[in-house]
């Protein structure tokens, strides 16, 4: 725990009430978040969560849900979501949790089509797969000079930082390979 | 308070003009690979309304179409908007299409442009501010109101230019000023009717 005087966080299992909050998150793409590649059924963000409770847990009430947020944007992510306290055990409730990870897809979504846009302009017919839109968002961050300098306000620089959270970073991870795939060869160029 | 507008409308433009009059800088978010495309936001110091401390936050966001996602992602979080209009003749439909894309956005976030009547979805205040009359053959003003529907919309509407700072304050002022009253009615119910002055 980084601050010794900080009470220790009430820690819980998911409840069905968190369960039934989860469930009324609204995806714009059924996201399977279970593990890749060949996932055998589809494993829902609630029952994702539920799955790592064990593994990870949470708090039973953090701010967001004190502050009745519906859903993350970039101020409201520098302004309730501590960086430095993001990924210790027990910091974040699995409501918020399911929050981040919505945010986290949105913005590998806003990626995803801007590579695609661009492949169209340069006459590649491929969609980029989950490796490739990875591969652009830590470009993009790297751009700066170093951590430190990345704006507040920044949505890739939020996302990495959210994504150190393991269950955010796993979830984000199922899904984007799901969605967009993976291509075989990783490490090489990706084939056009 | 996002700005939103067809590419080249003077966005950016209005943007840079107001951080000089804040004395605050634009901060820019790489959009792309070449470096030459930018989101760009400026805020305000705390300023003080009624018990509150108030920050104001001023964002840009690229017209072009493959950053609707973007857009969208921005959008989720806006109290209002300025809508730059280019006046050029030329400029019509990329207004239009982008004032279409704006309320499909917003709609599919659950909001509407404001006085956009549907009691479905939460109202988002809009400003126009109808840029570049400074150049020669623009539309006139009356014309471009009812392009946009004003006369039936009880919209805001500037006109001015971004590259002298015409009107650009004022515009950000009526933009701030309503959506500091939406946050007044959110907090203390819509009895509070209380509106800042608009003051440049």
């Amino acid at each position: 725990v980084p601050n010794r005087k900080r009470s220790l966080p009430k820690l819980t299992t998911v409840t069905d009430e968190q369960v039934t909050e989860i469930n009324r998150i609204h995806f714009s793409f059924p996201y399977n978040f279970a593990s890749p590649p060949r996932p055998g059924t589809k494993t829902a963000l609630a029952e994702f969560i539920r799955d790592y409770e064990k593994e990870f847990p949470y708090a039973l009430r953090d701010l967001v849900d004190k502050l009745k947020l519906d859903s993350f944007s970039a101020e409201s992510f520098d302004h309730h979501i501590d960086r430095n306290l993001l990924a210790t055990p027990g910091h974040l409730s699995a409501v918020t949790v399911a929050k981040l990870i919505h945010y986290c897809l949105l913005i590998l979504e806003s990626e995803a089509e801007i590579i695609a846009w661009e492949r169209i302009d340069f006459g590649i017919p491929r969609m980029p797969d989950a490796h490739e839109i990875a591969r652009v968002v830590a470009a993009k961050v790297n751009r700066y000079e170093n951590r430190t300098k990345i704006p507040e306000y920044d949505h890739v620089g939020q996302f990495l930082s959210a994504v150190k959270h393991p269950v955010i970073g796993r979830a984000v991870s199922n899904a984007a390979i799901n969605r967009w795939g993976l291509s075989e060869r990783i490490g090489l160029p990706a084939p056009c | 308070v996002v700005y939103y507008g067809p590419a080249y409308a003077g966005k950016t433009t209005s943007l840079r003009y107001l951080s000089l009059r804040l004395e605050t800088d634009v901060k820019e978010l790489p959009t792309t690979d070449d470096r030459s495309v930018f989101f760009e936001y400026t805020q305000s110091q705390k300023l003080p309304a009624n018990d509150l401390q108030v920050k104001f936050l001023y964002w840009t966001l690229p017209g072009q179409q493959k950053y609707r996602r973007t857009r969208h992602l921005v959008l989720a979080a806006t109290d209002a908007v300025v809508f730059v209009a280019d006046s050029q003749y030329e400029a019509a439909p990329r207004n239009l299409e982008m004032l279409n894309d704006l309320e499909e956005l917003l709609s599919d976030r659950g909001m509407c442009l404001e006085g956009r009547q549907n009691l479905a979805l939460q109202p988002i205040p809009i400003v126009f501010f109808y840029n570049k009359r400074d150049l020669a053959d623009v539309m006139p003003v009356p014309y471009m109101d009812t392009l946009f529907g004003l006369p039936s919309w009880p919209a805001r509407r500037f006109a001015g230019e971004a590259t002298a700072g015409k009107n650009v304050v004022r515009a950000a002022n009526a933009a701030a000023a309503v959506a500091l009253r939406r946050l007044e009615e959110r907090i203390y119910g819509p009895e509070n009717q209380d509106v800042p002055a608009e003051t440049e």
